[in-house]
């Protein structure tokens, strides 16, 4: 009989071994990506779950590999990000600026905006980097520019893409010093040229929009 | 040979500088389409627009507005090609004879095309045109190979110039019988 009732605890704890292994699985298998793919976030570092903290109670230092890979996921993220935006509101600005220059400029920002994307969708793809497709939810700036019309579209257009654009580039020109990415400074190199064009072209329009 | 008939023959493979000027004119508007339709041809491929390779050459003179300045910058640009790529074209029509073998002159011009990328990316993109290298820097290969279809059209020079030579195939007829056609 003790025989018996030990076999009868043991099965118990199996199965219940089971169930708990099976749970945690579903449960991190929610929040984790797919095995081999780095998601890129907008944040570079994203902090873990109070859960995955609680499941890993060693800390793990990331090797200089890893970190130098977190950061360039960040890095193709955040060109993405900004890539999407620009497409967006260029292809906005071809239907609603008022004058052939302004339009021009957008037509502009979309092949030059898509034709970087490209670039960091192949980086990504090569560095096995995950990238999100662009917010659904409309900024401030969207808002305005989508109840904006004639001169005032232009001139929120322009400015916007202004101050867009040397954010973006002083943000790079830091991850560019930063970078140990051979890939990723020459993806920089290529892309801060155009990013200057777009900014010295936002700020020629400005002027001529104010003359 | 005597004396007289070598300097006959040598007089009959002068061509007059004014027909090989128009050569060096027909066989620059040749290297200048070959050149700049190649360029368009993958500028479009590639995402980048058909008209940007113009727009591009136009910033010469209109600088980073050639980029929304619309038809007058790519005029300008086209013509940037067009002149330059014409005064090549002559210079090297006025180094040419009839006689001149196509596949040395095919050499002589691919040689030309890659002096003109290498001064294109030491001098004149960075220093007078950088609205134009930064777009070269997403193409750099193809620009590469574009330079070696301007030398191939520069190659095709003496055809231009024996076109031009203004010699018709009687007259050749005449003055050299062994090129009569067998009746």
């Amino acid at each position: 009989m003790g025989k018996q009732k030990i076999l009868k605890v043991s099965r118990h704890l199996f199965v219940a071994a089971l169930v708990g292994a099976a749970l945690t699985g579903c449960s991190t298998s929610r929040e984790q990506p797919p095995a081999n793919t780095n998601t890129a976030a907008a944040q570079p570092a994203p902090q873990p779950t109070t859960q995955e903290a609680k499941a890993k109670p060693a800390v793990r230092v990331p090797s200089p590999e890893a970190s130098s890979k977190k950061t360039n996921a960040a890095i193709l993220a955040q060109i993405h990000q900004a890539d999407l935006k620009e497409i967006a509101v260029g292809k906005m600005a071809e239907e609603k600026a008022s004058t052939d220059e302004v339009r021009a400029y957008a037509d502009q920002l979309v092949k030059d905006h898509t034709n970087a994307d490209q670039m960091v969708l192949a980086m990504a793809q090569k560095t096995g980097t995950h990238l999100r497709s662009a917010s659904t939810v409309p900024s401030k700036t969207d808002r305005k520019l989508s109840s904006a019309s004639g001169a005032q579209f232009d001139r929120i257009f322009l400015e916007q893409t202004s101050a867009d654009h040397k954010k973006l580039m002083s943000e790079l020109q830091q991850e560019r010093e930063d970078a140990s990415d051979d890939d990723i400074e020459a993806l920089i190199d290529k892309i801060m040229p155009i990013l200057q064009q777009h900014y010295d072209l936002a700020q020629i329009l400005m002027k001529k929009e104010q003359a | 040979m005597d004396e007289q008939s070598l300097a006959a023959s040598v007089d009959t493979d002068r061509v007059p500088w004014g027909r090989r000027f128009a050569a060096g004119i027909a066989d620059g508007i040749l290297s200048a389409i070959l050149m700049m339709g190649f360029m368009m041809a993958y500028s479009s491929a590639t995402g980048a627009g058909v008209t940007m390779p113009l727009k591009a050459l136009g910033a010469l003179v209109y600088g980073v507005e050639a980029l929304v300045a619309g038809s007058m910058a790519m005029l300008a640009g086209a013509g940037i090609q067009l002149g330059f790529s014409i005064v090549l074209g002559i210079l090297f029509a006025l180094c040419m004879s009839r006689r001149t073998s196509i596949v040395a002159a095919l050499f002589a011009g691919i040689a030309v095309g890659i002096v003109v990328w290498v001064t294109m990316e030491l001098v004149v993109l960075p220093y007078m045109d950088p609205t134009m290298a930064a777009r070269i820097a997403l193409m750099p290969m193809a620009y590469f190979v574009a330079h070696l279809l301007y030398g191939i059209g520069l190659g095709m020079t003496p055809i231009f110039v024996r076109g031009f030579s203004g010699k018709r195939r009687d007259e050749r007829r005449v003055e050299h019988p062994a090129e009569a056609l067998p009746t």
